[in-house]
């Protein structure tokens, strides 16, 4: 079981972004991806979500076997794929309560209702791991939140939905440290051996929280360097010139 | 794909079918096409009106003539209305009836399919439901008739109340106000006349329904509420039509008068079906320490045109216009609110959300007038639209005139989109492009359907689901 | 450049159409909706001789590094240079103003009269100063033609003086500017007339792609003003910034009327106008913006603030949108207040008087909309014309 993307290319206003990328993360696995800016990371992510601003104009996206590529974002979602999103946008007059209930709702069979008392006992709960004020449930979705705020809703976002592979796209931007612990920790809950993680990262300081299984370089919208953990520590210090010798 | 068009089909009969159905006309009344002072003295007869009802109508008839149509700043639609095509007065000639039992089974089995005496038993205090031109059915509850609250029609508030309702009556909004104040002042009949006494504080809300039934009919009722010192009262107003070919007309006056101290609200949601013009002045009295609130949500017709108004006329005097407009397909909803402040500490709110669908076009227009040997006043205007296709349309004229410094006011207005960042996000938690716009036309909404009782605010996000339908892919 | 007369016939052949076309329509009357809360009689200018030939006056101190060009009335008593022309050279440049904000009458005079001007035109960089020195009873119709070509940076000031307290003159302004590709401008207009004084002031402009226009006016003189400003964006990221600080008091009326025309995608506009009104002072401010079918991506702001400092002053606003795109950002907000009494406190803690305090918040309110400009030396200019009227209020 594993998401596979499969010498992926994609334009976005006809310019090329993603140029034949090849990438197998397995569940139960937590890969990074790292590269400069430029690369490509963020519309990697929002190509496998489905965003239609972005053209495939090459392979395919295969979720435990199955081709995505021709999928809705929606059903995308509902058949697993969760993007924690760098930029997570507001939806005002719609409390974050019943966001997630009318998520939740999207995903069960017609005529089946959420039981009500379950749902908010499990959210209060994993509110409370991620340290969120109560009062969030009733607020917008992220109507002025704070970044950190809006990092930690797309987490309890991720948590209640269950999803198969996650992506998150820059989830550490704009954390302070306590905060970046707190997500990582919610995240870590979250590992099993049903469910995979991309992580998309700028800075190497998040996969110190984020144990990553397997680091991937970036550039030029390619995987052009595979590694383990240590992987990131190198890029860490020697930056990403390296890749123009190996290249 | 054949399934899901199957099912957009489904729910586009379904939307119509709320009033889309009528009965046979069995009027024994029929004042015939066009408007003439026979058609007012017919009306008079027929109602056995006292002279002086009847003298003000044609006096109201003369000033209706010689006004022209407002078109220098209103839509030009106006003058598709053919006054020489319309009937009107229809009825059956009886009085209204207390009981549900008595009424007429069409009449009944109307109402029914609207929910009226379901909503009756439940939890309101009052109805009255108004078949054509007459109200077939006109009840209050026991307990507060014993307390002194009169509720009826019309015709029987001028009749048998004239103490009560005459002062009043044509004071709040005069004949010559505009053209269709005029015509209603004209041919009214129909409509609520209430009076609320001293301190009563009604405690469950009084319903009206307004039912057309006949073709090339309009309808013209007229409501007056008198709130006495320190009452308080909640009036509610729903209305339907069956979709006729061909256009029939709405033009209503309602005026509302709060005595010292007291506090009216006045709820409407309207959803005429789409060959109606509905063009409605509502305007409110508020004295000393009064309050009125026009709480207003307007889905159906083919134009509205109405701008709930207060006259603050009492020191610490509020008034309030709270608007939701939804304009679809060959819809315009031209809508807004008239503040007038006319003492001392006055404060005024309006908070006016429209979404435009299709190719609807939704308008606000907006006065506020504070004179300058006031002072302590303060307004506060919102109004914000939202276009939801690329052929929506939307404009705002508001008109604030401020004199002096001992005043505060303060407008602002928005036009925006559900945005395509918005819609992805929501999808990607798995919510279908039509419920990630149903959730987003909510939420803009959110907090003015939030002042509707309950039980309106529920029908109210179906009725407007169901306008979403479709308008989405 | 020099300043040759044009032959008679051109220049007559304008003014005999523009002539004929004033004859034929009627002064704004009461029911116009672009005259409401307006003293449409003060627009009838009928029976205005046009004002004699004057020598000079006083000259306020020049701007350095502008280029300046002095008018007395019709006659042009100091100046020329390259990238300038004369309006009498180029009679075709003479604007035929939109006037879709209710002056077609006016608008058609001030082409039939049309007495002087200058039309600015580059394609490189140019800063010009220009002093009108206004006198006499009577009618003045001056003209400023400004067209940056792709890639120009123009910044115009533009400063109507009385030169003395009494004369009742009635100024009939034209005002073009076509800002092309990638320009980049910046238009200060000063209006510094004596109280028994009028100004009409019919300002069109049009933005090309990328270009950025600002255009600001500062109204501190006449007894009325009627300026209509109809300002059209029709190139891709183009952005238009429009600013106005008014401070009239007893005897003075300003009637503004704007026109926001987006009719293209992905424009940009941003109005901003802040009237303090002391006395019995009156303004009208209409705006409108407008979005044309097809025009998504518009984004645009209109602001307008009313300070009142005293218990006579009136404020009309009617800010109003017409949208006909969807993808749009468009808002507009209106707001009318005195000084606020928090405010006053806190400078009256300080040692400052109570009378001085409100001044000082109330200049800091008109600041606010100059310092928009982001040039130094014209908003110090801006400032100080302010500094002089707020000074002149007892």
């Amino acid at each position: 079981m594993s998401l596979i993307i499969e010498n992926l290319h994609a334009t976005v206003d006809g310019t090329p972004i993603l140029k034949g990328l090849n990438l197998e993360i397995p569940a139960g696995e937590v890969h990074a991806i790292m590269g400069p800016n430029g690369s490509g990371k963020s519309t990697l992510s929002k190509v496998i979500a489905g965003h239609d601003d972005y053209e495939v104009t090459g392979g395919r996206v295969l979720l435990d076997g199955v081709d995505i590529s021709e999928l809705e974002v929606d059903e995308r979602s509902r058949a697993g794929i969760f993007l924690a999103f760098q930029y997570p946008s507001e939806v005002p007059g719609v409390s974050n309560a019943n966001f997630l209930r009318a998520a939740r709702q999207a995903r069960l069979p017609d005529g089946e209702e959420i039981d009500a008392v379950s749902f908010y006992k499990e959210m209060y709960a994993k509110m409370d791991e991620l340290e969120m004020d109560r009062k969030f449930t009733s607020r917008s979705v992220n109507e002025g939140f704070s970044g950190g705020e809006k990092k930690r809703n797309e987490i309890l976002q991720m948590m209640m939905l269950d999803p198969r592979y996650c992506l998150l796209d820059e989830t550490d931007s704009g954390l302070d440290i306590d905060a970046l612990k707190v997500v990582a920790k919610g995240v870590n809950s979250m590992r099993s051996e049903a469910r995979g993680f991309l992580v998309i990262t700028h800075y190497q300081r998040l996969l110190d929280y984020i144990k990553p299984d397997h680091v991937h370089v970036m550039a030029d919208g390619q995987i052009v360097k595979s590694g383990g953990a240590e992987l990131a520590l190198e890029l860490e210090k020697s930056g990403y010139d390296f890749l123009k010798q190996t290249a | 794909m054949t399934s899901e068009t199957a099912t957009v089909q489904q729910v586009a009969l379904e939307k119509d079918d709320i009033g889309n159905f009528s009965f046979p006309e069995k009027h024994k009344f029929d004042a015939g096409y066009g408007l003439t002072k026979d058609t007012i003295d017919y009306i008079s007869k027929v109602k056995d009106e006292p002279q002086w009802v009847n003298d003000f109508r044609h006096r109201a008839l003369e000033v209706f003539e010689s006004k022209p149509m407002p078109t220098n700043w209103a839509t030009e639609d106006l003058n598709n209305i053919d006054f020489d095509g319309i009937r009107y007065y229809l009825s059956d000639g009886a009085k209204p009836k207390r009981s549900w039992d008595e009424v007429p089974p069409e009449v009944l089995e109307t109402f029914d399919r609207l929910g009226v005496p379901e909503q009756e038993r439940a939890f309101l205090a009052g109805v009255e439901a108004q078949y054509d031109s007459e109200a077939a059915y006109s009840n209050v509850k026991e307990a507060l008739a014993e307390e002194g609250v009169i509720f009826v029609t019309c015709s029987e508030g001028l009749k048998e109340h004239e103490e009560i309702f005459r002062p009043w009556f044509g004071k709040v909004i005069p004949t010559g106000d505009n053209k269709f104040s005029a015509l209603n002042s004209a041919v009214m009949s129909g409509g609520s006349f209430i009076y609320i006494p001293k301190g009563v504080k009604v405690k469950h809300p009084l319903q009206a329904y307004f039912r057309i039934n006949s073709e090339n009919f309009g309808q013209f009722e007229r409501t007056l509420i008198i709130a006495d010192e320190g009452s308080e009262v909640m009036y509610m107003e729903g209305c339907t039509a069956p979709k006729f070919e061909t256009a029939t007309l709405h033009s209503a006056v309602v005026e509302l008068v709060a005595m010292k101290g007291a506090k009216i609200q006045y709820i409407t949601v309207q959803n005429w079906s789409s060959n109606v013009y509905n063009l409605v002045t509502k305007r409110g009295l508020a004295h000393e320490d009064a309050e009125i609130r026009w709480i207003d949500c307007n889905i159906g017709s083919r134009l509205t045109m109405k701008y709930p108004g207060v006259v603050m006329k009492g020191e610490r005097a509020r008034g309030e216009v709270i608007s939701i407009a939804l304009a679809n397909d060959n819809q315009h909803q031209d809508t807004g609110a008239k503040m007038i402040h006319a003492a001392n500490n006055t404060t005024s709110n309006v908070v006016s959300k429209s979404i435009s669908v299709g190719e609807g076009r939704s308008t606000y227009r907006g006065q506020v007038h504070i004179p300058k040997h006031l002072k302590g006043c303060k307004n506060n205007t919102e109004c914000d639209a939202l276009l939801i296709n690329p052929k929506s349309r939307t404009d705002t004229y508001p008109a604030i005139t401020v004199k002096g410094n001992q005043h505060v006011t303060q407008h602002e207005a928005s036009v925006s989109q559900v945005s395509q960042e918005m819609l992805f996000y929501m999808q990607q938690r798995g919510l279908n492009e039509a419920q990630a716009m149903s959730l987003a036309v909510n939420g803009f909404i959110n907090d003015l359907v939030q002042e509707f009782p309950m039980e309106y605010s529920v029908e109210l996000k179906r009725l407007i689901d169901l306008e979403m339908e479709g308008s989405v892919g | 450049m020099s300043a040759t007369m044009t032959p008679p016939s051109a220049l007559d052949a304008i003014r005999a159409e523009a002539l004929a076309k004033y004859e034929s329509l009627d002064w704004p009357a009461r029911h116009e909706e672009n005259w409401r809360f307006g003293s449409w009689k003060e627009a009838n200018l009928s029976g205005l001789e046009p004002v004699g030939a004057e020598t000079g006056a006083e000259l306020p101190t020049a701007l350095e590094g502008m280029q300046r060009f002095v008018f007395h009335n019709a006659k042009l008593i100091s100046g020329s240079a390259d990238s300038v022309q004369l309006l009498a050279d180029a009679p075709e440049l003479l604007p035929q103003s939109e006037s879709r904000l209710g002056s077609p009458k006016l608008s058609a005079l001030h082409r039939a009269q049309s007495s002087h001007g200058i039309v600015i035109k580059t394609d490189s960089v140019a800063d010009i100063e220009i002093i009108h020195l206004v006198s006499g009873e009577g009618l003045l119709t001056p003209t400023v033609v400004i067209i940056a070509d792709d890639g120009a940076k123009v910044r115009v000031v533009e400063r109507f003086i009385s030169t003395n307290d009494f004369d009742a003159t009635t100024v009939l302004c034209g005002a073009d500017l076509i800002a092309g590709e990638c320009t980049k401008v910046t238009y200060l207009v000063t209006q510094e007339l004596n109280a028994n004084s009028k100004l009409v002031r019919l300002a069109d402009s049009r933005l090309e792609a990328l270009a950025h226009a600002k255009q600001a006016v500062i109204h501190t003189g006449a007894k009325w003003v009627r300026e209509e400003t109809y300002s059209t964006v029709d190139g891709m990221d183009a952005k238009s910034e429009i600013l106005s600080v008014a401070v009239p008091t007893t005897g003075q009326e300003y009637d503004q009327r704007t026109f926001q025309h987006h009719g293209a995608r992905d424009t940009h506009s941003d109005l901003l106008f802040k009237n303090t009104l002391f006395g019995k002072a009156k303004t009208i401010f209409s705006g409108l913006i407008f979005v044309d079918d097809g025009a998504h991506g518009t984004d645009a702001y209109q602001t307008c603030r009313n300070l009142m400092m005293t218990n006579e002053c009136e404020a009309n606003s009617m800010p109003g949108l017409e949208i006909n795109a969807d993808d749009v950002k468009c808002s507009h907000g209106s707001t009318s207040a005195r000084v606020s009494d928090e405010e006053i406190f806190y400078l009256q803690a300080r040692g400052i008087d109570s009378k001085s305090a409100r001044n000082l918040v109330a200049q800091g309110f008109s600041i606010e909309a100059i310092e928009k400009l982001e040039d130094e030396q014209l908003e110090s200019l801006a400032i100080e014309v302010v500094a002089r009227k707020f000074a002149a209020i007892e």
